[in-house]
């Protein structure tokens, strides 16, 4: 179907006019002035940087003497608020400002002096060599210091990043009773240290590149080297090369740029707010997609059980794990088809329903002013706009809105015989249980209108065909070469998808997914108890 | 541009038919009065049909937290009216009324006595081919005119129909014999010997108050009612078919009575076939009892009452039998079905004696043992008339 509507549009020039605009703005050619290199000359190198940062009073540039008798000149370039001031003082301009032993090296070349600068005097973390103008300024904007000096061809840039960054919290979106509670931030390198802390493995690869030509994002790609497909991190590899965009704000952008299906309405890539559940997918083989300025790692492949799986799940004893999961798949069923479940019964299916709970439903029916399908779909409208408008407000406004929201829409709507209550209940159990599955809310809600419509003009037959459509459709996608309804299906492994075996059960990583190193526990199942220093235990 | 302009207009079409609209075959809740009842009577007027159909009231029965609806007012309302026959009266109903009748939901058909020594064949011919009814839906005859049945006001039931059907199904308690669905009628009435019974509900009118009651079963034979059995014979069809469930049977001694709760018995069935291919009917029954009330009985040990019971149950259940077969013979109406059991596992001897049957049947010789068993006393071994063992 979306297939279709794609094809219509390509056919329309839809896409072809968007993308073409789209292209013209975005290829731009670069300044000849970044592909200088650095002259040697304090005064027209930084006459260059200049010219290429503009007069942006968070630039500083600060010219200074140095050398045993002040000899030479010297310019150190930083942004004030990405740097770390502390580092800068305390291990560039101490040092060289203090620095009184040129004269015990041999001065013959320029070059020698830079080493000892580089070598000697600087005691910066790390400390590299730049040629180019477009690379120093690049350095510069990510928080790097430049120092620069008279006669010095080069550049050296020193590691100084160190901008106010928001503290490891427990993320919003991903709460759980029992197991960790860090969850990423912001800072890129924060998020790759949580991870590392997590899988110590010499294996756990972190490959970096950058994206967008104004935003330079960094972005990594994580994964285990012999526990993922390389043919799945290749394809990450090059899906990201691939993206030619001016920015990458967010995590999202990368999602939407390298998914397989930009049509489709289910999400074809993973992504997680915490260390611990990264680390989990990670080690089962997956790869993780970490971006600078992004509290949210993505993962690939996805599959479609992984909407349905907790991080919680595997904390706590399987039994009540899979009975929440059981429920979870109850939960995302009535949450895509009861309002269109409801319809069909009360619009043309009404023997279906029993005879006391139809007096009952048409009582409330009686005197409601629209037809049953309108009624359905303004609360349905209404819920997402009260969801969004409660995700959006400021906290104390949102509680004033919930109040507002229930209290007139539930109470006042039945009272003033507007709408009936059943179907007001009916809405309130699928807002509700759209929750337990957030991966696939969005998706949810759009299944939820298509089904509802369908429903209000076949009845059940137009959610047989609805959900068949559906059906169909997740059936045909995939995620990176995975087809997404592994795991759903009884050919493929299903301990970990329907509900959720003994940890010491899944000894193998999930097929399809992992490629070489497939055993994850090797002990006996299921493990008998051992006891030490107990040397009877009947 | 132009393409992609008509393809929005296109869904925006489609949206709005949905949104406008709705499907054909659309019904909206409040364009429909629930049918909960329908009532077949002769009519006065010669050859006419008088149908009662009866509608609840969505407003008065559910909406429970609504305000309204009143405890005085009624639940449903029963409409009537005068036609050749139940398609051309429904039809007349639906032109007067304001709302289209849902047959869906409809729970009981009740014919009128009089009626029905007519035949009912015919509706039922209407009912069956009507897309809108259901056919698991109670059948009873009523001995009086039905929109009467349908204005007694049930205590507990908010609508006579509703609470009938709920009466159906504490007599089904007993025996599932007394309980008839459409279903099973239609086919017992194009089986070969074309009998069934219906269970016949009537009005008992106490000091101030009439209510209901399902008693006895109506016999009915080639399509039209002959005849009446009182409720022992309705429970003598039951145990003769084995299809008894529970209810007490009363067993009387020279020393006292006793009664005997009734546990699902065992029967079984035999033809044997004399020399003119005349059959003889031999059924087998095994009764299972607990005691539920012995009253007399003194000076005796329970031993010896268990054995003389079990004794005098055996005449006991063969009496409520034979009396019922002995009412069948005399109406003539083949209500055990013996005839299609002998078409089913006699096929070639039943093809001789069939078109002779209605004159077999009277004297059709059955031969009935019964073995009973007290399996219980139940929750005692005792009586509070008891001294030393012996009931004093």
């Amino acid at each position: 179907m979306f297939r279709y509507i794609y094809n219509k549009l390509k056919y329309s020039g839809f896409l072809k006019t968007m993308s073409n605009a789209g292209e013209q703005e975005l290829i731009e050619s670069k300044d000849d002035i970044e592909l200088k290199t650095i002259t040697g000359s304090l005064q027209s190198d930084l006459e260059l940087i200049r010219e290429v940062m503009g007069t942006s009073p968070d630039i500083k540039i600060h010219e200074f003497r140095y050398g045993e008798n002040c000899e030479f000149k010297g310019a150190i370039i930083f942004v004030d608020g990405l740097v770390s001031n502390e580092i800068i003082t305390d291990s560039i301009l101490k040092p060289l400002k203090l620095y009184r032993n040129f004269n015990n090296y041999q001065q013959d070349s320029i070059q020698q002096t830079l080493d000892t600068v580089k070598q000697t005097i600087i005691c910066a973390g790390e400390v590299t060599e730049k040629h180019t103008i477009g690379e120093v300024v690049e350095s510069c904007l990510s928080g790097d210091t430049v120092f620069i000096s008279d006669g010095f061809d080069k550049a050296l840039v020193i590691s100084t990043k160190g901008w106010e960054k928001r503290s490891i919290n427990e993320p919003q979106t991903e709460s759980v009773v029992r197991g960790p509670r860090e969850g990423f931030t912001e800072n890129f390198r924060t998020n790759t240290a949580l991870l590392r802390r997590r899988i110590k493995s010499p294996k756990l690869r972190l490959d970096h590149l950058t994206i967008g030509e104004k935003t330079v994002t960094n972005v990594c790609v994580a994964y285990i080297e012999g526990v993922a497909d390389p043919g799945i991190v290749e394809t990450v590899k090059a899906r990201l090369k691939s993206i030619n965009t001016d920015s990458i704000i967010d995590s999202g952008y990368i999602e939407q740029f390298i998914e397989d299906h930009p049509f489709s309405i289910f999400p074809t890539i993973g992504y997680s707010e915490k260390p611990d559940v990264i680390a989990g997918r990670i080690l089962e083989g997956r790869v993780a997609i970490i971006s600078d300025g992004s509290p949210f790692v993505l993962t690939v492949p996805m599959l479609f059980v992984e909407s349905f799986q907790s991080a919680e799940d595997y904390y706590i004893r399987p039994f009540f794990a899979s009975l929440i999961r059981v429920l979870r798949y109850v939960a995302f069923f009535l949450t895509v088809t009861a309002p269109a479940i409801f319809i069909a019964l009360t619009t043309f299916h009404q023997e279906l329903i029993p005879t006391t709970l139809l007096f009952t439903i048409s009582a409330a029916r009686e005197g409601t002013p629209f037809p049953a399908f309108l009624e359905a779909f303004i609360l349905v409208m209404s819920f997402e706009i009260l969801r969004e408008a409660g995700v959006r407000l400021p906290r104390p406004v949102g509680q004033a809105i919930s109040i507002v929201g229930a209290l007139i829409m539930g109470e006042a709507a039945v009272a003033a015989g507007l709408v009936g209550a059943p179907m007001v209940i009916t809405i309130a159990l699928t807002a509700v249980a759209g929750f337990v599955v957030p991966e696939q809310m969005d998706s949810a809600a759009i299944m939820r209108i298509i089904l509802l419509l369908l429903a209000s003009i076949l009845g059940a037959l137009g959610i047989a065909l609805g959900l068949l459509g559906i059906l169909n459709h997740i059936a045909s996608i995939k995620s990176f070469g995975i087809p997404y309804c592994t795991s759903l299906t009884f050919h493929h492994n299903m301990q970990d998808s329907y509900i959720r075996m003994p940890l010491w059960s899944m000894s193998k990583r999930p097929k399809g997914i992992a490629s070489k190193d497939i055993t994850r526990t090797n002990m006996e199942i299921p493990p008998s108890p051992i006891y030490a220093n107990i040397p009877d235990n009947k | 541009m132009k393409k992609a302009l008509r393809i929005i207009a296109a869904a925006m079409l489609i949206l709005s038919s949905a949104l406008i609209s709705g499907c054909y075959d659309i019904v909206e809740l409040d364009t429909i009065s629930i049918v909960t009842g329908l009532g077949i009577d002769k009519a006065d007027e010669n050859g006419k049909v008088q149908l009662t159909v009866q509608v609840g009231k969505a407003d008065a029965v559910g909406g429970g937290g609504q305000e309204g609806g009143e405890a005085s007012e009624k639940a449903y309302q029963n409409l009537d009216s005068v036609d050749r026959n139940i398609v051309g009266a429904l039809d007349k109903l639906l032109q007067d009324n304001s709302r289209t009748l849902f047959l869906h939901h409809n729970q009981v058909v009740i014919f009128g006595e009089s009626h029905a020594k007519e035949g009912i064949s015919d509706d039922i011919d209407a009912l069956m081919r009507d897309l809108h009814s259901h056919l698991n839906v109670f059948v009873l005859i009523s001995e009086t005119n039905t929109s009467e049945i349908f204005n007694v006001e049930m205590e507990l039931e908010k609508i006579p129909s509703v609470g009938i059907t709920r009466m159906m199904r504490n007599k089904t308690e007993i025996s599932e014999a007394f309980r008839v669905k459409m279903l099973e009628l239609i086919s017992k009435l194009s089986d070969d010997p074309c009998t069934a019974v219906l269970p016949i509900i009537k009005q008992v009118k106490e000091q101030d108050t009439t209510r209901l009651s399902i008693q006895g079963l109506a016999v009915i034979k080639d399509g039209k009612m002959v005849g009446k059995l009182t409720e022992d014979q309705a429970k003598g069809y039951a145990w003769a078919l084995g299809k008894i469930k529970s209810g007490y049977l009363p067993v009387n001694t020279d020393k006292g009575t006793v009664e005997l709760s009734i546990k699902p018995p065992s029967r079984e069935m035999k033809v044997s076939f004399d020399k003119e291919g005349i059959p003889k009917i031999k059924i087998g029954i095994k009764a299972r009892f607990i005691i539920g009330q012995i009253i007399g009985f003194d000076g005796l040990q329970l031993e010896e009452i268990i054995e003389m019971i079990q004794k005098e149950s055996v005449n006991a259940v063969k009496d409520i039998i034979i009396s019922c077969f002995k009412e069948t013979q005399r109406l003539n109406a083949d209500i055990f079905r013996f005839g299609c059991y002998l078409n089913k596992h006699h096929n070639k001897k039943w093809k001789k004696i069939k078109d002779k049957w209605d004159q077999i049947y009277p004297n059709l010789e059955l031969e009935l043992t019964v073995e009973t068993q007290i399996i219980d006393t139940g929750k005692t071994s005792k009586s509070p008339k008891m001294v030393g063992g012996r009931l004093a």
